[in-house]
């Protein structure tokens, strides 16, 4: 039914907000309690303020988990990472677009597709070797890849969209 | 042929020395290329590699990321100090310290970054001890009130980290683009050492596909030549007339060609399979292909030209000979493997058998003509002979009257041409029987022979007005050992045949010697020159051949046989002798015989002492005569009982042991071939035992062949007496044995006794010269007649017993026979008148009948010569 108006952002963002209304089932997004890390915004189900789901750490730590180990390029050492898978990120908010614009705290930003999200890569990690990281450690979080279990990892585009200090994701059609 | 299989051969040794060399130089070019692929490949990889990890763009993003986070920084910091005391601002400060230390720490952290000046240099200003990041971190890490005291410192600081980061980008990017523009350079050398091997190989593998076009060419060309090859073998093989089968090693039949399917009477399928020795077999080899492998390694001699003659047995169980040769080969996989060559031989064997057949008849039809010229001789010489001892004994022993007389003389000298005929024919086929080996040697003197045929043949060249002479008797040995008869045969023929053909003219007979092995031997060249009439070149060679003369017409003119020159050839061979002739038609002849014959040894001549004892010495004996012949027989015995013995008479071997072991008979004369029992079965039964065990046994025979002596005294005769059986020689033998005589030595006795010549043709000669032919004749005739005369008159006294008046008489006609050269006649009368001295009765009549025996001998002889004896005794009586 969102395809009904296709050209019309605004009445987008209504579509979303019906489709939101439209789940009551849906436990409501707890009120980030601590430091706002990350927020979601765009094409989501789930909100907990104005068009935005926003998330703590610990909000996402309270997010079921997944973790490996592998070495990086802006890493020394094999490095144990633990985060939330992207993909199970963005069921948790509803998302229903086709590409996710990362946003990191210096504006950078990169366009993943919502193809490219498996269920276990990339997570959205907040700890490395069971350590939380700082923002001036590249934190507190990243989205990273497990570059060493397979080519697919390692390629520019994947190397591209492993972006530290995220701050923003942004669901679009 | 062979070139075909010459041409495979020889294509199919290029291919392979050519495929060895291609096998080795596409093995090293292939690994060189290989080699060189793997190289650039490596190198091409890693410098891809190397592009791959190394994002020249995204380390250039990250580099100018860390000059804008450092301004982001400055700005933080210019827009806190410029709103002194919002915390807002103090945070946006904290949040671009974070991200410039974050971003800074990536590339420090970066393997692509660490030598760039960015990471080397800039990391002293803000990471080493006491630097910035030591300096500031606690500031924006405490509290407001602290951070804002410090803004203005580090407002300052930050300008100079800004500016400092700003310039080792710059530196590091300049460093970075040489760094890329050499790994690009790099790179494209790579890539065009990789695009000079891919060329290489291409070229590569263009030769590569002419060698193998060219190759294919070659197999094309060479499996042409194979195919043609194998094809023509096929179609030798398939149209040899020859059997040709091939088996394995095992003797298994795997094929055969269409001459085989023939022989075997089996078709090429049902042949496959079949063992070798159920196709061919060999008496008393179980394996015929083992036991012909086998000969042919050790080459026996079995192998005629390395086949082998077998049984070849068809389907249908019967059998054909053939000849069968192996070649070991070598089948398509090594194995080995036999292919026979069969011939079948039964025409062959076929052919042989009839050659043989009529070989085994013609020489079965020699064999016949031998006995047919053998029986003949003997038919024919038994009744010459027994006519001659007619004549002779009517002549001797009745009184005729002059025509009688001449008449029986007709008789008695035709029947001594017949029998020399007889003899002619009877030599030439005993000469070309090539017994002639068995001649009896003796040793005699060739001048002697010479001039003893001289002699003898001197009438008939006078009687043709023929001078004959003899030359160069000097040089010659005295004697030699030699078939004497031969010898003389040879020069007999030669000389008769010579005056046979002159006319008024000359004969020489040159004898030229030449010793010979130290004188062991000589060499002697009997040459008869006549002036006669002489032969064409084209008839040199025929003249020896039988019954040759040159033509009809010729033939009529001269009598004889033709037979003289044949036998004169054949006599000189039989010696080991030759025979030449150079002729001029219309000048004459030379005949030359050669040979060459050993030298006698000088031995005492034996002759003396086995002389035989005197006819008149000869008591009267009791002599069995054995003959079948009733003529002959009775000759025998007339001959016999008119020497005063007493004959008893048998037809046959077993009449003859009968009644031998019965009477003891002084001596046997035999026959020897006789039905029921011949004369030697009957001489071994009377050797055996009898009374007559041991009196002298004398074969008679017309077969005077030497080489029958040794079956005649094998069987135990004494000695034996050629038949026509003359007065002589009958009574020579029987003084020999007449007193228990053993014989000495073997020996034959010349059909022909010729004791003295009839004529002397010295003295006769010489007369004629002095006193003239007429008057010889004249001469002759009244002496002859009056030798007629004389003998009825010493038949008369000699029977009155005026032995005295009879030697007179004799004596008187004795002598004018000796003025005259009548040699013959002198002599026979010389020894009348001896007998007559003595008063013998029984020589006297000896002498007497030698007389009437010499008589016809010299009227034969004188006409011979040429006298008309006023033609006939009868006439001129």
């Amino acid at each position: 039914m969102c395809f009904l108006f296709p050209t019309a952002g605004r009445l987008a963002a209504a579509c979303v907000l019906a489709v939101a209304m439209s789940l009551p089932a849906r436990a409501e997004l707890a009120q980030p309690t601590g430091e706002q890390v990350l927020k979601i915004d765009g094409a989501i189900a789930q909100t907990n303020s104005e068009g935005a789901a926003l998330f703590d750490l610990e909000m996402l730590q309270a997010l079921p988990a997944g973790e490996f180990a592998t070495t990086t390029q802006w890493t020394e050492g094999e490095k144990v990472f633990k985060g939330v898978p992207l993909k199970a990120l963005l069921q948790s908010v509803g998302a229903s677009g086709s590409t996710i614009t990362a946003t990191a705290l210096n504006n950078y930003s990169v366009d993943i597709p919502m193809d490219a999200l498996k269920d276990d890569a990339p997570i959205v990690a907040y700890s490395i070797d069971g350590e939380t990281f700082s923002r001036r450690d590249k934190g507190p979080l990243w989205i990273v890849f497990p570059y060493d279990s397979g080519a697919e990892y390692q390629t520019e585009l994947v190397y591209g969209w492993s972006i530290w200090q995220l701050a923003t994701l942004t669901v679009s059609e | 042929m062979s070139k075909f299989f010459d041409e495979a051969l020889e294509e199919s040794r290029l291919t392979r020395a050519a495929v060895r060399v291609r096998h080795v130089l596409l093995g090293f070019t292939v690994a060189i290329t290989l080699g060189a692929m793997g190289y650039v490949f490596v190198k091409i990889d890693r410098e891809l590699d190397r592009s791959a990890t190394v994002n020249s763009d995204n380390v250039t993003w990250t580099l100018a990321q860390v000059e804008v986070d450092a301004l982001k920084l400055q700005r933080a910091v210019v827009a806190a100090s410029e709103r002194p005391g919002d915390p807002k601002a103090l945070d946006d400060v904290r949040l671009a310290f974070d991200i410039f230390y974050s971003r800074f720490n990536i590339v420090s952290r970066s393997d692509q970054m660490k030598d760039l000046p960015v990471t080397l240099e800039l990391r002293k200003t803000l990471w080493s001890e006491d630097a910035f990041f030591d300096r500031v971190t606690p500031l924006i890490d405490g509290d407001d009130a602290a951070l804002s005291a410090a803004l203005p410192a580090l407002r300052q600081e930050v300008a100079r980290v800004a500016d400092e980061s700003r310039a080792k980008v710059v530196a590091s990017l300049q460093t970075l683009m040489e760094g890329g523009d050499s790994r690009r350079n790099e790179l494209r050398r790579s890539l065009q050492v990789f695009a000079s091997a891919a060329l290489g190989l291409l070229g590569l593998m263009a030769g590569l596909s002419v060698v193998i076009i060219l190759q294919n060419r070659a197999q094309s060309r060479r499996s042409e030549t194979t195919e043609r090859a194998v094809h023509n073998l096929r179609a030798t093989i398939e149209s040899s007339l020859d059997a040709i089968i091939i088996s394995d090693a095992l003797g298994q039949i795997t094929d055969c060609n269409a001459a085989a399917e023939t022989i075997f009477g089996r078709s090429r399928d049902s042949a496959r399979g079949v063992r070798f020795a159920q196709l061919l077999s060999r008496e008393g080899h179980e394996d015929p292909l083992a036991s012909l492998h086998q000969m042919m390694r050790t080459g026996s001699p079995e192998l005629q030209d390395g086949r082998l003659q077998m049984t070849a047995t068809r389907a249908d169980a019967s059998r054909v000979p053939v000849e069968v040769a192996l070649t070991e080969a070598k089948g398509a996989s090594g194995e080995p493997m036999f292919i026979a060559f069969i011939r079948d031989i039964s025409e062959r064997i076929e052919r042989e058998e009839s050659l043989r057949k009529a070989r085994n008849d013609a020489l079965k039809g020699e064999e016949a003509k031998s006995r047919f010229l053998a029986v003949m001789s003997h038919e024919m010489r038994t009744p010459l002979n027994g006519l001659i001892a007619a004549t002779e004994l009517l002549q001797s022993s009745t009184d005729l009257d002059q025509r009688q007389s001449w008449l029986s003389e007709i008789v008695l000298s035709c029947g001594w041409a017949a029998l020399d005929q007889v003899n002619n024919v009877l030599e030439l086929t005993r000469l070309g029987s090539d017994q002639s080996a068995s001649y009896q040697l003796s040793d005699f003197s060739p001048a002697q022979v010479i001039r003893d045929l001289i002699l003898q043949n001197q009438p008939h060249a006078a009687k043709r007005g023929n001078v004959l002479q003899f030359e160069g008797a000097d040089t010659a040995p005295d004697k030699v050992t030699a078939p004497r008869q031969l010898f003389l045969r040879v020069l007999y023929n030669l000389i008769g045949n010579a005056i046979k053909f002159t006319d008024a003219g000359n004969v020489t007979i040159r004898l030229s010697a030449t010793p010979r092995d130290h004188g062991t031997k000589t060499h002697l060249s009997v040459a008869v020159i006549d002036t006669g009439i002489g032969i064409a070149e084209g008839d040199l060679e025929r003249i020896f051949h039988n019954f040759e003369t040159l033509d009809a017409s010729y033939a009529r003119m001269r009598e004889g046989t033709g037979l003289g020159l044949g036998i004169a050839k054949l006599s000189a061979e039989a010696m080991g002798g030759t025979i030449r002739v150079t002729s001029a038609l219309g000048k004459g002849s030379t005949f030359t015989f050669d040979v060459t014959l050993p030298v006698a040894v000088e031995a005492e001549d034996s002759a003396a002492q086995n002389a035989p004892m005197a006819d008149d010495d000869v008591p009267a004996l009791n002599i069995l005569v054995v003959e079948d012949n009733p003529i002959n027989s009775l000759l025998l015995t007339e001959m016999l009982r008119l020497r005063g013995h007493t004959v008893t008479t048998a037809i046959d071997g077993i009449e003859a042991v009968d009644h031998a072991a019965r009477t003891p008979f002084d001596m046997i004369l035999t026959d020897i071939s006789m039905p029921r029992m011949d004369g030697l079965e009957a001489t071994r039964r009377i050797r055996r035992e009898g009374v007559c065990r041991k009196v002298p046994i004398i074969g008679v025979t017309a077969n005077a062949s030497p080489e029958k002596m040794p079956e005649f005294l094998g069987a135990g005769m004494t000695d034996v007496l050629v038949k026509p059986i003359t007065r002589a020689a009958l009574m020579a033998i029987i003084a020999t044995y007449a007193r228990g005589a053993t014989r000495n030595r073997p020996r034959t006795i010349d059909p022909v006794a010729t004791a003295v010549p009839f004529l002397n043709p010295d003295v006769f000669n010489e007369t004629i010269e002095e006193m003239g032919r007429d008057f010889v004749e004249r001469i002759a005739d009244r002496l002859l007649h009056e030798t007629e005369s004389v003998i009825v008159q010493l038949t008369d006294l000699g029977a009155a017993g005026a032995y005295e008046d009879a030697g007179k008489a004799a004596h008187k006609t004795a002598g004018a026979a000796a003025a005259i050269g009548l040699s013959g006649l002198h002599s026979a009368l010389s020894g009348y008148e001896r007998a007559a001295q003595a008063k013998d009765g029984k020589s006297t009549a000896a002498a007497l009948a030698e007389v009437r025996r010499v008589l016809p001998g010299t009227v034969a002889e004188l006409r011979a010569r040429g006298l008309a004896l006023a033609l006939t005794r009868a006439a001129a009586e």
